[in-house]
Formats: structure tokens, C-alpha cells, sequence
């Protein structure tokens, strides 16, 4: 299955939607389209939202944390929302729920 | 002599592919270049005669093989490509020929020194590709003509191919050495504790970013190690070897795991900036009665007191190494009984496209029981993976405290 991704701000808000599967060969897309989101000068927060993503393995955890990274390294908020189900609890077996969903910054 | 017939030059041609063909499965390639140096010397009536191979880089060319002239290849000389007289032939991909050699058309003084005087140089080509340049010098002034270049042409040929042939070769037995360099080794024999792993590697190259590992440390401690590096291959092999190292490292230092995967952790986002690994590590104290453990955003791992069913262990999960700096860890203390078990495992093993990660550790435990360690291994591989072959790597690692 692709993965489609689309991209939409809403005042200081720049939300990623994520739909399909994130493995090895749709991560680098994934990774692009969050960096730029973060990249965008006019966002203060940056959100994914997952609620729409069928299969996510480590690759995928790697791109969400990566954003992390790259949110916090710009000075902006950002966290993961609508993850449930099967991507809620790889996310919380690898113990990285708390660290995505809830915004530290 | 040149020009005194054709047939004598085919003549003289025949040998040299005589002696080439001969030569390739007999000598190591630096014997077989000086030997068809020596020939063309001979056959161009040449002072000296030099092969320059390019460089891993691909950004210049080393002195290789030579004859008249070998003290370019004892004093190692390189030539950036595009400079130099070999560098120019390289660069252009042509052949070259100087009547009157002198500073501003040579850069190796060493050919200065010898007093070469003509020079003529050809590419070597390889499959499309420039791999060096193959030269002969003269002592006298020497117009080289149209059927020198030929003759030199073909030689050069006759040592592209030679060269490819072996660099292969060589290539080939340098990343089969790497790769059983990358693969877990063998477990050491620790008095009272029954031991046994597998690993299968998802990708066809043979090697992957999962391990296992086991060590007694001098304290008397034992390290007991399972991970997982994202992405499959030979680079997440690299990289594994490299976490697989330091991690030891750290763990000579402190038996504390918590305190061990900071350290590595810290090391990880330094120098691997774009890797990321899920480990779990857990240190035995030396009389096995307790383990401290610590998660780096690894699967539970699964304990088994003698006789009884496995279950998973409450280890509260932290980041993954590589995911954030300065990443809170903590190490949770764990009894053991005697004769009690731990299995621990990478998510190839339980993990599959349209199933839940929860389902597959449900089975798992559901199929493993306190037994010897290698029983353990085989039970667990023979449940998780009998209807499909596993697409990701898998490492699974078993310990029983010897009752």
C-alpha cells in the first residue's frame, strides 16, 4: 500500500497528515515532508498526524523521532496526534508514546 | 626494432599475449604488471615504463608497477588526476606524447632525476572507465609514432583487464571478510550459566543491523545484550559493529545498564548522527541471583522461573539510543531464581505486516517455557517463523542459570 502524505497549515499550525503504510521504502518520503513542514518560517508547531497510517515499524518510529529532533533543534513545538491501535502500541512498547505525542516544548 | 616488418610485430604480440594469459592465473597482479612492463620496455625500445592505477577516491593516481622507474613505486608517488604528465593522460582519457620533457610539463621530479627526455602515455580502460595510465619514458629525444601509441594501446588494454580481474577479487574477499567480521560470534562458556542464540539475516547480502552478546566482565559480572539497529543491510551491519563495540566498552567501566546506554547513547548522536538502535541490556550479578536491566526503547524481554511458563518482564522502556539527546535511563532490578530462564529477541521474530506487535509477543510467550537454552531457541524460531521465511532480521539470545 503508498503512502500518502499532504501538508496543510492553519495560522502558526503546519499539520503533516500521514495515510498508508511507513516502512524502508516510503520513510525517506515521510522524512522530506516533515522536515520541510519544520523548515516552514511561518509555523510555531509543528503536528503529524497519524491517524491514518496502517503499518509503522522502527523506520517509521525513526522518522517520527527525527522530527523530534529537528522541531526542537528550530525553536518550534511539535508532537504526534492520532495514533491508535496497532501504531499507538508500537509506539508505546518502544516507550517512545509519552516523548512524541505530548509536547515538551 | 619498430617499423622493421609487421610480422615481427605480431610476432612480438603473440608472446606478449602469451605471456599475459599465462601470467593472469599465476601471478599476483603486482608480479604480472612489472612482467608486461619489462615486455614493453623491450617491445618499444623504451628507458623506462610505469603503471598508475587510480586511487579508491577515484581523485589520483598511485605509482603501481614499474620498469627503469622503480623508485616512483618504492617512494609511493600519487599524482592528483589532472596534473603531471600521467595526471593530464588521465584527466583527458587520451593518449599523450612530450618530445622534450621539463618542469612545466612533468611533475614527478623522479623522472626529472632519471633524465627521461620523451615520454608517451596511454589510458587504461576498463569497462567504460578510466582506472590508470600506462607510460614509457626514453633517455634519448624519441618521436613517438601512430603504431607506438597502437602498441601501447593494447598493452594497456592487456592490463585493464588484469587489473579489474583482480581488483574484483580482491573487493569480493574484502567484503566477505568484513561481513563474517559484522556477524555475531561465538558465545564464551560462563560457569553456571547455559547459554545459547540464532541469527538469520533479513537481506540477501548475509549481515544486518541486529545482535546479540554475552561477555563476563572482570568483575564478575555478566553482560547480556540484545539489539536492534534501524535499517537492514550492510550499512546497518557497519553500524552495528561499531554500537556492538562500544557498548562493551562502557560496559567495562559500569555495571550499572542505565548508566551504560547513556554513555552509549551520548557516543551514538556524536559520532553516528543519523543512526538509531533499540537495545536491551541487562548485567547478572556474579552469583546470578539478580540482573539489573535497562531498555532502550527494546521488546520486552521474557524471563521463566524452572519449570514454569515465560512472561514479560516489567521493564519500563526508555528512547531508543540515537533518539534524543541526553535521554533519561533507568535500570530496574530483577530476582532470579535458580534454574531460572531469560529469552530475549529482536522484532523480526514477532513482528508481521497485519498483525498486531501484541499479538506476536502473546504467541511467543505463549510457546516458550523455562528448558535449556537451546531448546528455547529452536522452540521459539520454529513457532514465530514456520509459514513464512523472516523478511527482517532476526537475533534471539537464551540464558538459563544452571539450576
Amino acid at each position: 500500500m503508498a503512502l500518502q502524505l499532504s501538508t496543510h497549515r492553519s495560522g502558526s499550525d503546519v499539520t503533516v497528515a500521514v495515510d498508508g503504510e511507513v516502512d524502508l521504502a516510503t520513510v525517506g518520503e515521510l522524512e522530506s515532508a516533515v522536515a520541510a513542514a519544520v523548515a516552514d518560517g511561518a509555523a510555531t508547531t509543528v503536528i503529524v498526524d497519524v491517524s491514518g497510517v496502517k503499518l509503522l515499524d522502527s523506520a517509521g518510529i525513526g522518522a517520527l523521532l527525527k522530527g523530534r529532533r529537528q522541531a526542537d533543534e528550530r525553536g518550534r513545538h511539535y508532537r504526534v496526534i492520532g495514533a491508535a491501535g496497532i501504531v499507538a502500541e508500537v509506539l508505546r512498547i518502544t516507550g517512545v508514546y509519552d516523548h512524541l505525542v505530548n509536547d515538551a516544548s | 626494432m619498430i617499423g622493421k616488418g609487421s610480422d615481427a610485430d605480431a610476432q612480438k604480440l603473440r608472446y606478449l599475449e602469451v605471456i599475459t594469459d599465462a601470467a593472469l592465473s599465476q601471478l599476483g597482479l603486482e608480479d604480472l604488471l612489472a612482467e608486461l612492463l619489462e615486455r614493453v620496455r623491450e617491445l618499444v625500445q623504451a628507458d623506462t615504463a610505469a603503471i598508475l592505477l587510480v586511487d579508491s577516491s577515484g581523485t589520483e593516481l598511485i605509482a603501481t608497477a614499474a620498469s627503469g622507474l622503480e623508485q616512483d613505486v618504492r617512494q609511493g608517488v600519487r599524482l592528483p588526476i589532472g596534473q603531471g604528465f600521467a595526471g593530464t593522460v588521465a584527466a583527458r582519457q587520451e593518449p599523450i606524447a612530450i618530445e622534450r620533457v621539463d618542469h612545466s610539463n612533468v611533475l614527478n621530479p623522479i623522472l626529472v632525476n632519471v633524465g627521461i627526455t620523451s615520454l608517451l602515455g596511454v589510458p587504461m580502460v576498463s569497462g567504460g572507465q578510466m582506472i590508470g595510465v600506462l607510460h614509457v619514458g626514453t633517455l634519448a629525444p624519441r618521436k613517438f609514432t601512430r603504431e607506438d601509441v597502437e602498441l601501447l594501446r593494447l598493452v594497456a588494454d592487456r592490463a585493464s583487464l588484469a587489473t579489474q580481474a583482480r581488483l574484483s577479487r580482491l573487493d569480493r574477499a574484502a567484503a566477505v571478510a568484513l561481513q563474517r567480521s559484522l556477524l555475531p560470534g561465538r558465545l564464551p562458556a560462563v560457569r553456571g550459566l547455559d547459554v545459547a542464540a540464532r541469527y538469520v539475516p533479513g537481506a540477501e547480502v548475509g549481515v544486518g543491523g541486529d545482535w546479540y552478546d554475552l561477555f563476563l566482565l572482570p568483575s564478575g559480572h555478566v553482560g547480556i545484550v540484545i539489539g536492534d539497529v534501524a535499517g537492514h543491510g550492510l550499512h546497518a551491519a557497519v553500524v552495528m559493529g561499531r554500537i556492538r563495540s562500544a557498548l562493551r566498552a562502557y560496559a567495562l567501566e559500569t555495571a550499572d545498564p542505565a548508566d551504560v546506554l547513556s554513555r552509549l547513547d551520548r557516543k551514538v548522536q556524536l559520532f553516528e548522527p543519523d543512526a538509531m538502535a533499540t537495545v536491551a541490556y541487562a548485567v547478572l550479578d556474579p552469583d546470578g541471583t539478580a540482573m539489573q536491566v535497562s531498555s532502550a526503547g527494546h521488546l520486552p524481554v521474557l524471563v521463566a522461573e524452572q519449570g514454569k511458563p515465560a512472561q514479560t518482564l516489567d521493564v519500563p522502556p526508555d528512547l531508543p539510543v540515537g533518539a534524543y539527546r541526553g535521554a533519561p535511563r533507568r535500570s530496574t532490578r530483577v530476582e532470579l531464581g535458580a534454574g531460572a530462564c531469560l529469552f530475549l529477541y529482536t522484532d523480526g521474530l514477532v513482528e508481521r505486516p497485519d498483525r498486531s506487535i501484541m499479538v506476536g509477543i502473546k504467541a511467543l510467550v505463549a510457546a516458550l517455557s523455562c528448558a535449556p537454552a537451546d531448546t528455547m531457541c529452536a522452540t521459539a524460531m520454529a513457532t514465530m517463523l514456520t509459514d513464512r521465511a523472516a523478511t527482517d532480521d532476526v537475533a534471539v539470545l537464551a540464558v538459563r542459570r544452571r539450576p
